[in-house]
């Protein structure tokens, strides 16, 4: 089994493999919607989300778009 | 219509908060005639079932405008509006920063600040601001697409509380002057338009009407109405009489 590490999503605490991707975590959250991503306070454009591996103490910050004025 | 960074517009944007369901507010928008609507970015939270807006939202045709709502400072407004191009790839945004929320009042320096940042980015930028007008000759001069001065409060319904300074700020302006925030009724629209501005934004007062399709549709005759009056240069008021039938004595030989 492959070995967790910890890093934060959206604020919260969570575990995923060491071999996850930041669009493996994108496609556990938000798969009916468009997304925007953030990795330690850095938009993460969509065309990286395959490649960057998440690693230990990475902050996520994930956003989607909502009703507003 | 009017024109922002060469795309003509219909002069009533709306805003897609506080509908009651989403098929609620594709009704309104289509009554409304409108050709771009506002949206505003949220953190995903894990577990929360969510919903997709864009999709019906582009079925309509519109343009989507994101803001950056919940920005309590420049910083996070940019960061804001890099997230939305992200998402939405578009360069335009609606830069708000109101941290005060009891009264929602944009923060002036912030907004210059980021409103200066931005254009340097690229952004076609849309800044609601306070009806100063030396605030939006500011946001002027730092690129701004257009401004946006607030009639009254956001949601708050109350129409053109800001007339007199809206009135500088048109006369002023070389960009479009959107009226944002605080209209209630289509005669603030209409009024809005007859004294000048390009457009007008607005949500609370289409979206909690109880019949907002109805709403949607007034606003809609209101702006035409606004913008007919602009087209036509009414003359002014005066104070007293000017005979619009004849008065010569008519029937002097009576007396």
């Amino acid at each position: 089994m492959n070995k967790m590490i910890e890093i934060y999503v959206n604020g919260e605490q969570q575990q995923v493999p060491t071999d996850y991707s930041v669009e493996q975590l994108q496609q556990q959250y938000a798969t009916s919607q468009q997304v925007a991503i953030a990795l330690n306070n850095q938009v993460l454009p969509r065309r990286f989300w395959a490649q960057r591996l998440l690693m230990a103490g990475d902050q996520v910050l994930m956003f989607n778009l909502v009703a507003g004025g | 219509m009017f024109t922002i960074a060469n795309t003509s517009l219909p002069q009533l944007l709306l805003g897609s908060g506080k509908f009651s369901s989403p098929a609620m507010m594709i009704d309104a928008i289509r009554a409304s005639g409108t050709g771009l609507v506002t949206v505003a970015l949220k953190r995903l939270k894990p577990g929360e079932p969510s919903h997709d807006l864009i999709s019906p939202l582009r079925q309509t045709g519109v343009k989507i405008l994101p803001n950056t709502s919940g920005a309590v400072n420049a910083k996070e407004a940019v960061f804001a509006a890099e997230l939305a191009r992200e998402l939405l790839q578009t360069h335009w945004v609606k830069l708000e920063i109101h941290p005060d929320p009891r009264f929602l009042m944009p923060d002036p320096e912030q907004t210059l600040i980021a409103a200066r940042e931005l254009v340097k980015l690229g952004f076609v930028v849309l800044p609601y601001c306070s009806a100063d007008p030396m605030l939006c000759l500011r946001l002027q001069e730092a690129g701004c697409a257009a401004v946006m001065p607030l009639g009254a409060a956001i949601g708050s319904n109350q129409g053109l509380q800001t007339q007199a300074m809206l009135e500088i700020i048109i006369e002023q302006a070389k960009v479009p002057v959107i009226v944002d925030a605080g209209l209630g009724l289509p005669s603030h629209a209409c009024a809005a338009l007859e004294m000048g501005a390009s457009a007008v934004l607005v949500n609370t007062a289409i979206a909690t009407a109880a019949d907002p399709v109805q709403a949607a549709h007034g606003f809609r005759l209101a702006v035409e109405a606004g913008a007919a009056a602009q087209a036509a240069r009414c003359a002014p008021a005066s104070k007293q009489a000017h005979a619009s039938s004849p008065v010569a004595a008519l029937l002097s030989f009576l007396s």
